[in-house]
């Protein structure tokens, strides 16, 4: 039996140590329990609570209407963000899209881009958003739209046309000279008669360098 | 005839191009039209130099210029005494504010210190202001109605008060 003063405790000093630690681990048990509770429920609210709009997202839904698409995250993220931001010019540099440039402004751009991605707009609305802003030239490719079209077809209608032509001389240029040489000899009879006899001439010259197969053998 | 016939749609092909070029060439490269004018003024919400917020909320009913700029923009420099001048000509007709393009804010304290000030000078983080106003340099400046909408924008220095004040009244915002 242990005392503890001049109590009589009822337990020996073993017994004591053994309720001690039996206590201490209890205690650890449970709030070891208690923080995994903790950390479950904080989970949980979380994905069930709504995301604090950026500013950036509140001044979108202004411009451009609501995200119509799924908010992107991880590495889907990240490649959708460099994809857009290529195709966004970068205002301050000359040529540069928004992706390649290191100034304050593009690296703020690029996290509009990302927030909006990840907001659930999609990467149209990425680019509308800044367009709205900028106006068409801050796209780095002009839409395929309206007037625009010219920068894409007249190219291609002017490689055609420029190949049509090529085509059409080189078929010609076979028959122009016959042609030219008979017109010419209905206007000039003389020369008529000259290119005649002419022609009479190489005949008769490619008959006589013929092989004579009687004199080889005499 | 044939060959006429060519001559002739090459002939009209040229003119078409050349006149396409011509059209093209009665543009200022250096003028890129801002959509934002007509529209209204996109918000903001800054801290000025002293750490005070200033929103466009707050601005409501006056007619406000916003100024982008900066310390390492010699036209700005230049265009800060205009300013100053405006102010003293102009009054509470215009509210003058000034919002920093990509610097210090101890360099912009310093200038302030030698030349004086014309308005509030508001900090922008990462210049999320400057973007929603599709700012493509500095000095840019915007002209704000009493009602919020983007009347006019300049991507160009104002050198003088003269300037400012033709502005305005081109605007009809003196009357």
């Amino acid at each position: 039996m242990s005392t503890v003063g001049s109590i009589n405790t009822g337990y020996c000093v073993s017994e004591w140590k053994d309720l001690l630690m039996d206590k201490a681990h209890r205690t650890l048990v449970h709030v070891g329990l208690l923080v995994i509770l903790g950390a479950g429920l904080s989970d949980g609210l979380a994905a069930t609570q709504v995301p604090v709009p950026t500013e950036t997202v509140t001044n979108a839904t202004i411009l451009i209407g609501e995200a119509q698409g799924n908010p992107l995250m991880g590495e889907e993220l990240e490649k959708v963000t460099y994809d857009v931001a290529s195709r966004l010019r970068c205002p301050v540099c000359q040529g540069l899209s928004v992706a390649d440039s290191h100034t304050d402004t593009a690296v703020s751009m690029m996290n509009e881009v990302r927030e909006l991605l990840a907001a659930g707009f999609t990467q149209e609305q990425s680019l509308l958003f800044f367009e709205k802003s900028y106006g068409e030239f801050i796209r780095l490719e002009p839409k395929a739209e309206g007037f625009n079209l010219m920068v894409w077809i007249v190219p291609v209608v002017a490689l055609l046309l420029g190949l049509g032509v090529i085509a059409a001389r080189l078929r010609g240029a076979g028959g122009h000279s016959t042609s030219n040489a008979s017109s010419d000899e209905a206007e000039d009879p003389e020369l008529a008669e000259f290119l005649a006899q002419v022609r009479r001439d190489i005949t008769a010259g490619e008959q006589n360098d013929e092989p004579d197969d009687d004199e080889d053998e005499g | 005839m044939k060959r006429w016939f060519i001559l002739g749609g090459g002939v009209i092909l040229t003119a078409g191009l050349l006149v396409f070029l011509a059209i093209g060439l009665t543009n200022d490269p250096r003028s890129i039209e801002s959509p934002l004018i007509g529209k209204p003024a996109p918000p903001f919400a800054l801290q000025d130099l002293k750490g005070q917020e200033l929103s466009l909320q707050d601005l409501k009913g006056k007619t406000v210029l916003i100024n982008f700029w900066a310390t390492w923009c010699v036209p700005c420099i230049a265009e800060h005494e205009a300013f100053r001048e405006a102010k003293r000509m102009l009054g509470d007709r215009l509210e003058m504010v000034g919002v920093v393009y990509q610097d210090d804010p101890a360099r912009i304290r310093q200038l302030q210190a030698r030349r004086g000030t014309w308005g509030r000078t508001l900090i922008d983080p990462g210049s999320r202001m400057a973007i929603s106003y599709g700012v493509y340099g500095v000095p840019e400046s915007y002209l704000i109605s009493a009602d919020g909408m983007i009347i006019d924008k300049i991507a160009s220095p104002l050198m003088t008060a003269n300037h400012v004040y033709g502005w305005l009244d081109q605007h009809g915002l003196l009357r």
